[in-house]
């Protein structure tokens, strides 16, 4: 029992974590219509980021505020550089060219920090775990994630619903060029959503550091499971993308454990230890396509012009 | 623009088939190696060609293919066969049953989410795959030696595996040209234009499609068959997504719709990888700027955009 | 023939508030030309999507030579014979003009060996098509290069090319000029022998011109229906367009 309230606030906080990639993700796609894949990079860069300011300025905090300003700032240099290029373009240009980005970034990174895993250290405040049930020890900085994310996906829901930008991004998302013709920036806007997202998935990263491995191509699995989201939850709808994070977090946690307990029941042992994972790696997927196999257009379609 | 779709092709083929007889020196099994890979991936390039240049059908899973034909080889060199007779028959009839059954769920879809649930198939395949330990999960498996043709050890020499390389490539090109420009390959063109306008003129777009993913899978899954074999090794990083990627790319970058573009595109991706890769160990550094210009600026691919009007 | 080639029998449908057709029932004999006209918004295109099963009705039945095709697809309507030409153009752009409508004349047939543009059969049926519609001259030209007039022509041809036994046009001389609507009303009075036709239109000289008989549409009901003379005096007609009484 206890080992399942683990793993569910486990899931839970991968979700959250798919949450904030999968946000940036599905407000490129929905309001500018481009396929970004360089997006997982951008979560890889929130980590090394992080790693790096917070080594020099002697403090986690400071390296995860450092981390998030500078991917909000290559967030914005990548769109000017290639991004902006490809509003005009169909996907699979999208695709290509930001496929390119990821090799381009992941060597980079291999080049400028070498290709061994580095570590960062959890800030002391969050260092501790503290006790949740009876015999229940879960630690502090993996609540501090799920706090801080469900905080952005609240802040997020509210800039979007509350706000003249928020407005203006769910206009965009269903009418760009109508909103341009009504005299709106439009290149402005387009150039602010993808900083937000890239300051997202920074700050996903940054957070996330301490928990994962940092090396070269961390970001491309989670990548393509925040795709998994977008799919499921619907394209351009922010509420779509969180349900379907969470559900996607759940599942593949949960998933793991008891799909390895349940595998176990029918195989033997060395059998088990390798069909188990895999078959949990699969499930996703096969959530995925039984999704799309009922609803082609995902759980929270948005009614595009 | 007609002339120079059946010129560039005769050419390259002319030239691919001269070439053994070259006095090639000390290089010259490393040379023919590294061209039978790049035909190998033209092979494949031309399968998604049909799917993507004639169908436009954009899938990030076919890769997938290449798995298939592959681990085929490799099951079977497992259980002690490893003829030709027993190997291709059995990963073209996988290739068909994996592109019936994830056709039919994908083919549901459209536009990002048939490329996200074609990724999807792949992914599954590749997880699938990493846990056959029988066959070395994640670290792959090694061929005990190369596919035999009837008995005989034909692939076993550089020139061998060429030449059979070579002839599978020049038969996948003419079968791809002609499956393109026949009535099924106009109206599956046709559906990529206008689906509801075929529709209304009584064309079936699912049946179609469907048709020319079980083709290219199965096309696909004989160059699976022919890597493994060059390579003497099978993994799961065959169905990687970036490997599908890979496709794509060859497939854009030689010009989709015009068949042969997809030759060159598999041929100039191929050699400017292992140019770069002799270069520095960071070649993606290089490549994939060199990829994103190819994309923002190099529009219609190498053959410029040839593509079929009729 | 006792069975008229086209027959609606209390068609209905909505969209959320708003109804499109409300019991639209009218009938087309082979060989004859049935105009559908009415102000702005009756729900003429709608008409056509129902009868070519582009969307099904809520309610009501099409039947084509006395059979139910209500629950049939687009595309199986199509292979029975019931053609369609598209108000907003929807021809294959990249293919040359002659490749359109030789696609339309080799439908639903597929061929994997011999190359289809060489196929001399439906290259000569798709010619003959092109000549009824004055679109000879432009065989080889892309079809997205087309002026929207000559677009609507192919959209004809195209389904002509098809062997309807009912044709379904959605506002056919829609933009065109003088020349052009007179060339294809011959053309139109041509094909009467042929098959039914059903033709939404706003041009009502054209329509009083060709039809046979005609249906008055409004927010989704016939109001009128019969031969032109009848239709040109009924006061309801009248009051309908011009918003006044007779």
């Amino acid at each position: 029992m206890t080992l399942l309230v683990v793993q569910a606030l486990n899931g839970l906080q991968l979700g959250l974590l798919l949450f904030l990639i999968a946000a940036g993700l599905t407000l490129v796609f929905g309001v500018m219509d481009v396929i970004n894949l360089a997006h997982g990079v951008q979560y890889m860069l929130g980590a090394y980021l992080a790693v790096t300011f917070a080594a020099l300025a002697g403090s986690f905090w400071l390296g995860l505020l450092l981390a998030v300003a500078a991917s909000g700032i290559i967030g914005l240099a990548l769109e000017w550089l290639v991004i902006r290029h490809l509003y005009a373009r169909d996907h699979l240009a999208q695709v290509l060219a930001t496929f390119g980005l990821i090799l381009t970034v992941n060597e980079a990174v291999r080049v400028l920090w070498g290709s061994a895993p580095l570590q960062l250290a959890m800030p002391e405040a969050l260092s501790g775990s503290f006790e949740l049930m009876d015999g229940l020890r879960y630690p502090v900085y993996r609540v501090a994630l799920i706090g801080a994310g469900l905080l952005v996906a609240a802040g997020l829901g509210l800039v979007v619903a509350r706000t003249r930008t928020g407005m203006l991004i769910r206009a965009g998302a269903s009418n760009a060029p109508m909103v341009s013709a009504l005299g709106v920036d439009i290149g402005r806007l387009f150039a602010r959503v993808f900083g937000a997202g890239a300051m997202l998935a920074g700050f996903a990263g940054a957070m996330a550091a301490p928990l994962v491995s940092v090396e070269p191509g961390m970001g491309d699995n989670l990548l393509i499971l925040a795709f998994v989201v977008i799919v499921i939850g619907g394209i351009g709808a922010i509420r779509g993308a969180f349900v379907a994070a969470l559900l996607v977090g759940l599942l593949d946690t949960l998933g793991r454990s008891l799909a390895t307990d349940g595998v176990k029941l029918l195989l033997s042992g060395p059998a088990a230890s390798r069909v188990g994972p895999a078959l949990a790696s699969m499930l996703i997927y096969l959530a995925m396509a039984a999704v799309l196999a009922v609803r082609p257009a995902g759980l929270f379609p948005t009614a595009r012009a | 623009m007609r002339r120079a779709a059946t010129l560039i092709p005769a050419v390259l083929f002319a030239v691919l088939a001269l070439l053994p007889f070259l006095p090639l020196g000390r290089d010259g099994g490393y040379v023919l190696g590294l061209l039978t890979r790049a035909m190998i991936f033209g092979i494949a390039a031309l399968s998604l060609d049909l799917m993507l240049g004639a169908g436009g059908l954009v899938s990030f899973g076919h890769a997938a293919y290449l798995a298939i034909g592959a681990y085929a080889v490799a099951v079977l060199d497992a259980n002690g066969l490893s003829d030709v007779w027993a190997v291709l028959p059995a990963a073209l009839a996988a290739a068909a049953l994996f592109a019936l059954a994830t056709g039919a769920v994908a083919l549901r879809t459209r536009g990002v989410n048939y490329i996200m649930i074609t990724l999807a198939f792949a992914q599954m395949l590749y997880f699938a795959a990493g846990s056959l330990a029988a066959y070395g999960g994640d670290d792959g498996y090694t061929l005990s030696g190369r596919t035999a043709i009837f008995g005989a050890r034909l692939l076993e020499t550089p020139r061998g595996l060429y030449a059979a390389t070579l002839a599978l490539l020049l038969a996948s090109y003419l079968l791809c040209r002609m499956l393109v420009a026949s009535g099924f390959g106009r109206a599956l063109r046709g559906v990529r234009q206008n689906a509801v306008r075929m529709q209304a003129m009584g064309f079936d777009p699912f049946a179609l499609r469907l048709a020319a993913s079980v083709t290219a899978g199965v096309i696909c899954a004989l160059a699976g068959v022919l890597l493994a074999n060059a390579a003497e090794f099978v993994s799961p990083a065959y169905a990687a997504w970036q490997r599908s990627g890979d496709l794509l790319i060859m497939v854009i970058l030689g010009g989709a719709g015009s068949v042969y573009g997809a030759i060159l595109g598999a041929g100039a991706v191929v050699l400017t990888e292992e140019a770069l890769g002799r270069f520095t160990e960071h070649w993606r550094l290089i490549y994939g700027p060199l990829l994103i210009l190819a994309v923002l600026f190099l529009r219609g691919g190498l053959a410029g955009g040839d593509r079929h009007r009729v | 023939m006792s069975e008229p080639a086209l027959s609606l029998r209390a068609v209905c449908k909505r969209f959320g508030a708003v109804t499109v057709a409300d019991g639209v029932s009218f009938d087309v004999p082979a060989g004859t030309i049935h105009a559908v006209i009415g102000p702005n918004g009756a729900g003429k295109t709608s008409l056509i999507n129902l009868v070519s099963g582009l969307i099904r009705a809520d309610a009501g039945m099409v039947l084509l030579d006395g059979g139910d095709i209500s629950g049939l697809s687009l595309r199986r309507r199509a292979r029975r014979g019931l053609l369609r030409s598209f108000q907003i153009t929807a021809i294959l752009p990249e293919f040359t003009v002659l490749a359109n409508v030789a696609l339309a004349a080799q439908s639903p047939a597929w061929g994997f060996v011999r190359p289809a543009a060489r196929d001399a059969a439906l290259n000569h049926a798709a010619m003959a098509e092109l000549e009824r519609c004055g679109l000879a001259a432009r065989a080889d030209h892309p079809a997205g290069g087309l002026s929207h007039g000559e677009k609507r022509q192919l959209e004809i041809a195209t389904a002509l090319a098809g062997r309807p036994r009912v044709l379904l046009l959605d506002e056919p001389l829609a933009g065109a000029g003088p020349e052009e609507t007179a060339r294809l009303l011959d053309l139109l009075r041509g094909l009467r022998g042929d098959c039914a036709i059903v033709l939404v239109e706003h041009d009502m000289a054209a329509v009083f011109a060709l039809a046979d008989t005609i249906s008055v549409l409004v927010y989704g009901r016939v109001i009128a229906a019969g031969p032109p003379e009848a239709i040109r005096a009924d006061p309801a007609v009248r009051a309908a367009y011009l918003g006044e009484d007779a």
